[in-house]
């Protein structure tokens, strides 16, 4: 009986630590849920060639814009071709996702940094957020609306976030959501599911910087393995600068 | 001015595309087969052909979109921004002055004359000035 009483004491303890090392965590998660995250699309417009799929760069875009007009074209004889307004179409988008704006081939190139639109300067149309860590988010604009997608791991965690909001200018406002997996650090056989979810607003420079305020976030933590259970709170609002770059 | 001499696959391809429009009845493939592989669009040459040999002029100062693969051009005149988006290509300018972006895989380029920013965005391509 007292043995029973001193075990349970010691699984109450341990129960403890593991709950203390999660709110840990937690507290330090707060950083995370900064982090922009974009869905799975293209930035090329797609017209009225269907796209296989997202590919990772501007470049990739172009070419699968390329060739999938060339496979629609495909003749019997087996030779294949690109009509030129396919080509101009293909590049249109090519020019629009790497320099943020509609463009010719005939258009001197943009730099790296935000575009200038007449007299006010906007973001490009795909770029990457980089919080460091790993965790380089993908992010794309359409029309006034942003998408973020990042998937990261760490040591001991693996992270999912999107981030979807509105741009204006050289600002983008809206709401990020992480997902977060993992253990707690000292105690392997707990298993922790995390979700944040709160406001973030990123505002740009042309240098490659990106402030952000980052919450309150909403956590809502569920634990599992040796530590079944589960716990929410709210986080406190965060500042912090990132790196930036338009996607090539 | 453009001036080209498409493949006799390319010619063969569209009148067999041509053809299927007719026996369909389907308007919207016809207008497709009538588009062509090379024009200039808002000043701006645009070539999608396979596996062509061709010269085209960038006059004096034409943008250039190359969206074809398996091509040998030769390019006259002064291009500005040229914009390669195809594979394969064997690629002689006499003078490119803008911008000479590269975004497909395997090329080879040569520009004679001129002081472009080259972005190589793809991998394989050969690009080189003389």
């Amino acid at each position: 009986m007292a043995g029973g009483r001193v075990e349970d004491g010691r699984r109450i303890v341990s129960w403890m630590r593991a709950r203390l090392a999660m709110v840990t965590v937690a507290a330090v998660g707060i950083y995370i849920p900064t982090l922009g995250i974009p869905f799975p699309g293209s930035c090329m417009q797609p017209g009225p060639i269907a796209s296989a799929g997202p590919s990772p760069t501007c470049s990739g875009d172009l070419r699968e814009c390329l060739r999938q007009s060339a496979d629609i074209r495909q003749t019997t004889f087996g030779g294949r071709y690109v009509t030129a307004e396919d080509v101009a179409r293909c590049v249109e988008a090519f020019n629009a996702c790497i320099h943020g704006t509609p463009g010719s081939g005939a258009t001197p190139p943009a730099s790296t940094g935000p575009t200038k639109e007449t007299e006010a300067a906007s973001l490009p149309r795909r770029f990457d957020l980089d919080h460091g860590g790993g965790a380089v988010s993908d992010c794309r604009v359409e029309g006034g609306s942003v998408t973020c997608t990042a998937n990261w791991n760490t040591a001991d965690d693996s992270f999912s976030a999107t981030f979807t909001g509105t741009a204006s200018g050289l600002s983008m406002n809206g709401t990020t959501t992480t997902h977060r997996v993992g253990h707690a650090p000292d105690n392997p056989g707990c298993v922790i599911e995390e979700t944040y979810v709160g406001p973030v607003t990123y505002t740009f420079s042309a240098g490659g910087t990106v402030d952000f305020t980052a919450g309150p976030n909403q956590r809502q933590s569920t634990f599992s393995g040796s530590c079944p259970g589960s716990n929410s709170g709210t986080t406190v609002v965060m500042k912090g600068t990132a790196a930036w770059s338009p996607t090539r | 001015m453009v001036t080209h001499s498409v493949g006799p696959r390319v010619l063969a391809g569209a009148l067999i595309l041509v053809a299927a429009a007719g026996v369909a009845g389907c308007g919207s493939k016809k207008q497709e087969a009538d588009k062509p592989a090379v024009a200039e669009i808002n000043g701006t040459i645009n070539d999608g052909a396979f596996e062509t040999t061709e010269t085209l002029d960038c006059a004096d100062g034409k943008g250039l979109n190359i969206g074809g693969s398996k091509n040998t051009l030769t390019i006259t005149g002064r291009c500005g921004s040229v914009i390669v988006g195809g594979d394969d290509n064997k690629i002689t300018f006499d003078k490119v002055d803008t911008e000479l972006i590269v975004a497909g895989l395997n090329n080879t380029i040569t520009y004679r004359e001129g002081d472009p920013q080259v972005q190589d965005l793809g991998t394989g391509n050969s690009i080189n000035k003389g």
